[in-house]
């Protein structure tokens, strides 16, 4: 039977439609039930039930021939129609295996290892020094029209600076071993400014290493996992676009990049900048990295997308407040994005 | 592309309204009666007023529990400061040990407020009765309800809210739901509460004016959100259309509940889908700067965007999906 996973995110939900190993389908719907809005006209389980047929029907299947498994961020909506399985993104998270995801909206940033989390209006209004009433009205019809999503620069960055405040003075511990898979609406949910997606994948990664990262445009981590779990005769893989290599460092660095066909080059890096070396996305070039606090170190990496990112800001973890080293990072990935 | 449909006006033609008197009393209506807004359902003795003092107030002269006083009569003093009677009343003293002046029991009379049925009458305190109402989504409300006559301003300018609350308001203010115009400003709705109106709407206000009728207890509710964001326009028609109706204001509903007499023909029926197929010429609101809560016509739509036109003469602006939704 097909199976339809569905995760609910703050501001989008991302579904699953699995009718075998070989043929299925990710979709992003860019909306969410918000009860101020159309409690009046209609239940969550109306709207969710809408959702999900719509997509069934594209393929033209009726959502009572399919196994409904939904989880939610943190807790599925209970939703009043046949569903076969629910879970927290707490109990599922733990569940996604070969990555490390780490899961980023508007209020929260989850991880296996930690949660972080803020209530964005009642923050501005605890700290309204600290904004206009713009942005405290902005936040605030975020929460009765929760899938808004900023249109220019310096809304978004504004956004991602209290995303990236939830973290306080704490540090995400991030592995090295693992690929690191960027999801959530953050990531899952439209982006008019997509330059802004990858400084702050940079100020996620605060500590010095080479790190593969990949955006999981779909959540299919978070889908897969929840699928496995549902039914652990299926056993499928997640499939985040791969998007490079970061090598994060808190000082200058030299870095030989060697190409597969042998070509290579090198980068000499100041402290404080942040540079982008586009790599195919099927290529996987050996580096030799020297920088004072990392012992030489010679690998094999990921291109990408976007290729290898190079960072060698002193201060990660926050917005950037330097603009001359803002501006030249926003600049290095519209060029690698043909922007 | 499909999108979420917003429908801010529900017709609803079969509503259960419940009428309460505020003690026990007698109830004026039987179950089957028909009635009209201005019909009396029932009728008590009621004190309307209480005023309740703090520890250290000391009465004067109080001979018995209960003492009836006249208004602006000396009745004691907090400190140095000479309290009067605020009302015709009684001063008793509570189980706490402290006073509290209870104006003098008056007639209260329960109006029916709709047109409608009497479904049920309940122990001499209660009749429900089944009406047709046109519901409003109030995207923003504090959890309270109110029933009041209802006030329209004719959206004016700043210069002018002051001078339409004055207008409208002389008399009794306290039975009243007023809706003020596009936006209210804090210092609007700080003479609002003074003047002691039983709600407020508006189709926006800032955050700050919000919390501060949360903090003030006053029923309040926006159409649109929060920031300078016009009541649609179909929303404003139709209050502009029943000014002076007894409405219901449903706070924890998110609703403004308006009766509708059995001649009405309803302009809107209920959602058929929650989703609606993007095509040309349906109309959508916009939620997205500088164009936020204005309504206009789909021109063209491609995989992220939709092309809106607010008049047949302008260029189509383009809209980022998801920063709109249709509307019904």
């Amino acid at each position: 039977m097909p199976v339809l996973a569905a995760y609910i995110d703050t501001q989008n939900v991302s579904i699953l439609l699995y009718i075998s190993h070989e043929e299925y389908y990710l979709y992003n719907f860019p909306y969410v039930y918000s009860n101020d809005v159309f409690s009046a006209s209609y239940s969550e389980s109306t709207f969710y039930q809408a959702v999900f047929d719509y997509f069934c029907k594209q393929h033209k299947l009726k959502l009572s021939d399919c196994d409904v498994v939904i989880s939610g961020f943190l807790e599925p909506p209970r939703l009043d129609f046949n569903l076969k399985y629910y879970i927290s993104l707490f109990d599922l998270i733990r569940r996604v295996n070969g990555y490390f995801p780490i899961l980023v909206n508007n209020y929260s940033i989850f991880t296996q290892q930690g949660f972080y989390c803020w209530d964005a209006v009642k923050g501005a209004l605890s700290s309204e020094e600290m904004m206009d009433s713009e942005e405290v009205n902005f936040y605030s019809n975020t929460e009765l029209y929760p899938q808004l999503v900023a249109t220019d620069l310096s809304t978004q960055s504004d956004i991602d600076r209290n995303i990236l405040g939830l973290l306080g003075s704490a540090h995400l511990r991030i592995p090295d071993n693992q690929p690191l898979i960027f999801g959530g609406s953050r990531f899952t949910q439209i982006n008019m400014v997509p330059e802004l997606d990858y400084m702050m994948i940079l100020n996620l990664i605060q500590q010095e290493g080479v790190f593969d990262i990949r955006i999981d445009r779909n959540n299919s981590a978070i889908l897969f996992a929840l699928l496995n779990l549902y039914d652990s005769n299926i056993n499928m893989e997640p499939t985040p676009e791969l998007e490079g290599t970061v090598i994060s460092t808190f000082t200058g660095l030299e870095c030989m990049v060697k190409s597969e066909v042998g070509t290579s080059q090198v980068v000499q890096l100041d402290k404080n900048r942040i540079f982008v070396l586009p790599v195919g996305l099927n290529e996987r070039p050996a580096i030799m990295l020297k920088s004072p606090n990392i012992d030489t170190l010679e690998k094999r990496v990921s291109g990408g997308r976007m290729g290898i990112i190079f960072d060698t800001r002193e201060n990660k973890g926050r917005q950037i407040d330097d603009f001359r080293v803002f501006n030249s990072g926003i600049k290095s990935f519209s060029n690698a994005l043909g922007i | 592309m499909y999108i979420p449909v917003i429908s801010k006006l529900q017709f609803n033609d079969n509503v259960f309204i419940e009428r309460v008197l505020p003690v026990a009393g007698e109830l004026q209506v039987e179950q089957g009666k028909e009635v009209v807004p201005y019909d009396h359902v029932g009728i008590c003795m009621y004190s309307h007023r209480v005023y309740k003092y703090p520890k250290n107030f000391k009465p004067k002269s109080l001979k018995k529990d209960g003492q009836f006083y006249y208004f602006g009569v000396d009745i004691g003093k907090i400190d140095s400061q000479k309290i009067t009677a605020p009302y015709n009343g009684n001063l008793t003293k509570t189980p706490e040990g402290t006073f509290e002046f209870r104006e003098v029991e008056n007639k209260y009379i329960l109006m029916s407020g709709v047109w409608g049925t009497v479904e049920k009458t309940i122990d001499k305190k209660s009749v429900l009765l089944r009406t047709r109402t046109y519901d409003i989504n109030l995207v923003a409300s504090t959890d309270c309800s109110f029933a009041g006559e209802l006030i329209v301003f004719p959206n004016p300018s700043h210069v002018l809210e002051k001078f339409y609350l004055d207008e409208f308001t002389s008399g009794a203010a306290d039975g009243k739901i007023v809706y003020v115009g596009n936006h209210v400003t804090t210092n609007l709705l700080d003479e609002a509460i003074k003047y002691g109106l039983g709600g407020i709407i508006a189709g926006s206000a800032d955050r700050q004016t919000f919390q501060y009728a949360r903090r003030n207890n006053i029923c309040f509710g926006l159409f649109s959100g929060f920031g300078e964001i016009p009541t649609p326009d179909d929303v404003y028609k139709v209050l502009n259309e029943v000014s002076n109706r007894y409405v219901f204001f449903q706070g924890e509903r998110n609703i403004l509940r308006i009766p509708m007499p059995p001649e009405a023909v309803p302009v809107k029926k209920k959602l058929i889908s929650p989703l609606k197929f993007v095509k040309k010429g349906m109309n959508v609101v916009i939620m997205q700067k500088p164009y936020f809560g204005r309504i206009g016509v789909v021109d063209r739509n491609t995989e992220s965007s939709i092309f809106v036109k607010f008049n047949s003469t302008e260029n189509a602006v383009e809209i980022k999906v998801p920063n709109v939704y249709a509307i019904e």
